[in-house]
């Protein structure tokens, strides 16, 4: 790092040259495609303006086969975004919509444990799509709270990268100029989980406050509960990534071996010390996602009860709400009437994450609304 | 069984004019001589298999199973794909020692001691994946429901995966009761020839057995027991296998169609693996006088029914997502055809519809090197739609931003490689311990099913049919002939 008179450190670099290195060629790391949403574009051959995302979808091409199918990428009941101009009719769209899912959804055998949630509390979520701006810093918080393992790039590029929550990332409008939408996706905590009933030991259960919680003891790692997972936020501990039970060959070479002592980058004891004591470290084998920060709302909860009183939304916070810049993360307990949660889902941009699938999540997004002429660049 | 004049229209099921004692000689004999090279030969092939399959099983338990390439989105590859597969390959036994018994079709005393040993034979290598795929072995009897200091602490009897422990632990069991039982009559034939070390080995897997009207009673009884408790089996094993993926959520695997599609294609491999083992059994051990052209014909047959079964499933798969107007199902269904796994989509449509059709031509169902490649053709066929509904599906699903592709790492291949080294390894070790032909079930039909007993009528019949010199005009029977 350069550095002036003072000591102060520069950022900037002065007589720099394009090196013989461009173009080349060389792979790279990332955790997500860049995939779009409702991306449109010019049709070569009439000119007319399609959905420009089949063309992503399509490998194989069997004569006239080739168009996809409108819609594909298109309608997919994940982001939800609306034009100021035309919000209104949006909302009453949405709002015929989410109703038509929810009386389909009551029609089961099962009386469901809608009672034993309305008692006590009732953890829940809200994610203002508006505020988000993609900054990566929840992800950030929630991996340092939570010893979420942090794999490098080999086991990156493979696709075991283990953040809990994560920023997905939609590109929608004119394919030469689009548009991104960002949506922070962590364990939705259903309140009718297809990861809880597969799992054939029970490690992953629900509990009376609606957390979807892990036992980490009990699970074998069968991996069935990511697989029946549709938000695909579950993660497997493929390789000893924590130093969690210290076989060296467990130990996956990260390229991060601590000086001369040889020790694996994870078992030096001062590198361990990044380690959060309130949540356990996960041994390799065993499944792990977002547990909605419960060692703060045991903390919380604590806390109320020494000073004898009720709980208060100051008194649980996730890691990834106190992370958010733009405060678009709200979590806590929607049974209290007089909490910001409970405000907040009464918004009527709000929808659930594929509602339709009868997982009755607890985390609510809040639709996107764009206020910018078409064409207007940021 | 046995019981009831045989049709004369009926091809024989033994030929060589046969005698009892020629049938034990024939049948014993391969117990009996010294391996063969080509026996050998296979042997040490198989052993190599089955050793690399062992390394590879002892890398993924050492190390994790991070040495497989499967990834936060595709948590299911080769190795559930191999378990569907190899418990598919487990179904023809059963079927043919059980539903064909109360179908009373005599052909199957032909190949069902092969074909059971072999059903389980596969139900361990299939066994084996739900086994090895976990990522904590050691704590695998989680699983089993125990009473327990944990609380006690039950399994969930929600799971699928919980309903396949109990599913093919039960049609284990009593495949190998069934085979056994079988086989109790033959090991004491081979230990009454048999000499020093051999007879007493043969005295004991005989369990005393002398050849008394009661103790035929009570075999026969036993085997009929077996028989009802196995032929549900054969249609619920393969059920409870695909609620593996019926009872989830995820488009592509959510779908009521799969138990009877998932039975029919189990007994379409199985009877696919059963023609591959019997056409080169046969050849090796000289045993066309009793596993015939008629026998592999019959086979040949349930493999067009079975393979037809199954396209009619590929294609209403194809028309419910399109017909559901559902979004992700017919992302799923259009992803599996052309996205980029369309070769394994593409591959399971030639192999398992189309290359079967060619059986409806009798000539090529008589044809044993077709039936060969055939029979390869459709276990490929059938490996690619297991890899086709676990992978491909898996890849994309609801949301965009998991997608994921999936590649094998040498490790899963290896796996793999490994469990066909153990089955073809047991296999091989079978057909030197034990009759490879049911010698008592032979012996069972040689009056009504022998060539020497239909004799007069054979030659106005199925000789000059199959010969083709002879327009036949008995009521009922099919007057279109090929020739060879």
């Amino acid at each position: 790092m350069k550095t002036d008179a003072d000591g102060l450190v520069q950022y900037y670099a002065t007589g720099v040259t394009v090196s013989g290195k461009q173009g080349e060629e060389d792979y790279f790391s990332c955790v997500q495609y860049h995939h779009t949403m409702g991306v449109t574009g010019q049709d070569s051959l009439t000119k007319e303006t399609i959905n420009a995302d089949e063309a992503a979808t399509v490998y194989m091409t069997y004569g006239l086969v080739r168009q996809g199918f409108q819609g594909s990428l298109v309608n997919r009941t994940i982001i939800r975004k609306s034009h100021l101009d035309h919000v209104e009719d949006f909302v009453k769209d949405l709002q015929e919509e989410r109703h038509h899912h929810q009386e389909l959804n009551k029609k089961q055998i099962y009386p469901g444990h809608d009672e034993t949630y309305a008692r006590g509390h009732h953890w829940g979520m809200h994610v203002d799509l508006n505020a988000c701006i993609g900054c990566g810093a929840c992800t950030v918080a929630c991996m340092a709270e939570n010893n979420v393992p942090v794999v490098g790039k080999r086991e990156m590029s493979r696709h075991h990268e283990m953040a809990w929550l994560r920023i997905d990332r939609y590109f929608y409008g004119d394919v030469n100029n689009p548009s991104a939408v960002y949506q922070p996706l962590m364990c939705q905590h259903c309140n009718n989980a297809p990861c809880e009933n597969v799992c054939p030991v029970n490690a992953t259960n629900h509990s009376s406050e609606g957390l979807n919680q892990m036992a980490y003891n009990r699970c074998v790692g069968t991996r069935y509960c990511a697989n029946n997972c549709p938000y695909k936020v579950r993660r497997f501990n493929w390789l000893d990534y924590n130093a969690a039970d210290l076989w060296p060959i467990n130990e996956p070479d990260l390229g991060l071996k601590s000086g001369s002592d040889d020790v694996p980058y994870g078992a030096d004891n001062l590198t361990r010390m990044v380690l959060n004591p309130d949540v356990t470290v996960r041994s390799r084998g065993v499944i792990e996602k977002c547990s909605f920060c419960v060692q703060r709302i045991q903390e919380g909860k604590l806390r109320a009860k020494t000073e004898q009183r009720l709980l208060r939304d100051a008194d649980v916070k996730t890691a990834c709400q106190t992370a958010c810049p733009t405060g678009a993360i709200t979590f806590g307990d929607m049974n209290n009437e007089e909490g910001e949660l409970t405000k907040k889902l009464a918004s009527p941009l709000n929808y659930i994450v594929l509602e339709e699938v009868n997982t009755r999540s607890a985390v609510n997004y809040q639709a996107r609304v764009i206020n910018k002429a078409e064409g207007v660049d940021a | 069984m046995g019981s009831g004049p045989t049709s004369p229209i009926r091809e024989p099921l033994v030929k060589g004019n046969k005698t009892y004692h020629q049938i034990t000689e024939d049948l014993c004999s391969p117990t009996e001589r010294a391996p063969s090279k080509a026996w050998t030969l296979a042997f040490i092939v198989a052993l190599t298999a089955l050793t690399f399959g062992v390394i590879c099983i002892i890398i993924t338990i050492w190390v994790g199973i991070g040495t497989w390439r499967l990834n936060r989105t595709i948590g299911w590859g080769w190795d559930i794909t191999n378990f569907v597969w190899w418990i598919g390959i487990g179904h023809a036994g059963t079927l043919i020692s059980a539903i064909l018994l109360l179908f009373r079709q005599k052909w199957r005393t032909g190949v069902n001691r092969a074909a059971e040993a072999m059903t389980i034979f596969a139900v361990i290598c299939a066994a084996l994946f739900p086994m090895i795929h976990v990522g904590r072995i050691w704590v695998v009897f989680y699983f089993f429901p125990y009473p327990n200091t944990r609380g006690p602490l039950w399994p969930n009897f929600n799971s699928p995966l919980l309903w396949d422990l109990f599913a093919i632990s039960t049609y284990f069991t009593v495949s190998l009761l069934f085979w056994y039982t079988g086989l109790v009559p033959d090991f004491a034939t081979v230990r009454d020839r048999a000499k020093g070390f051999r007879k007493k080995m043969y005295t004991f897997l005989a369990f005393g057995w002398t050849g008394a009207a009661k103790h035929w009673q009570r075999h026969e009884a036993l085997s009929l027991v077996l028989a009802g408790l196995a032929t549900p089996l054969v249609l619920s094993v393969h059920t409870i296998v695909s609620f593996d993926f019926a009872t989830s959520v995820i488009p592509g695997w959510h779908t009521t169609i799969f138990p009877p599609y998932f039975v029919a294609g189990a007994i379409f491999s199985g009877f696919a693996m059963v023609q591959t083992l019997m056409v080169i059994t046969r050849k090796v051990l000289n045993l066309q006088d009793y596993i015939t052209l008629g026998h592999i014909e019959s086979m040949n047959k349930v493999i067009l029914v079975t393979g037809t079964i199954v396209g009619v499933a590929y294609l209403t798969e194809l028309f419910i997502a399109w017909y559901s107007g559902y979004i992700y199902e017919q992302f799923a269904f259009f992803n599996r055809a052309l996205g980029p796994y369309w070769w394994s989509y593409f591959g399971m449509m030639t192999c398992n519809v189309l290359s079967p059709q060619l059986f409806w031509s009798k000539k090529i169902r008589r044809n044993v090197t077709m039936t060969f490649f055939m029979s390869i053709f459709v276990n490929i066929g059938m490996w690619f739609e297991r890899f086709v509904i676990i992978a491909t599906t898996l890849a994309r699903d609801y949301l965009p931003s998991s997608w994921s592709f999936y590649v094998p790492s040498i490790v899963e291949v290896g796996i793999y490689i490994g469990t066909l080294g153990i089955f073809f390894t047991f296999y091989l070790i079978f057909v030197r311990v034990a009759p490879v032909v049911a010698i008592a079930e032979i012996k069972h039909i040689l009056k009504s099913a022998g060539d020497q007993y239909s004799k007069p009528n054979a030659k106005t019949t199925f000789q000059q049919v199959e010969s083709g010199s002879m327009e036949l005009e008995v009521a009922g029977h099919d007057t279109h002939h090929d020739h060879h």
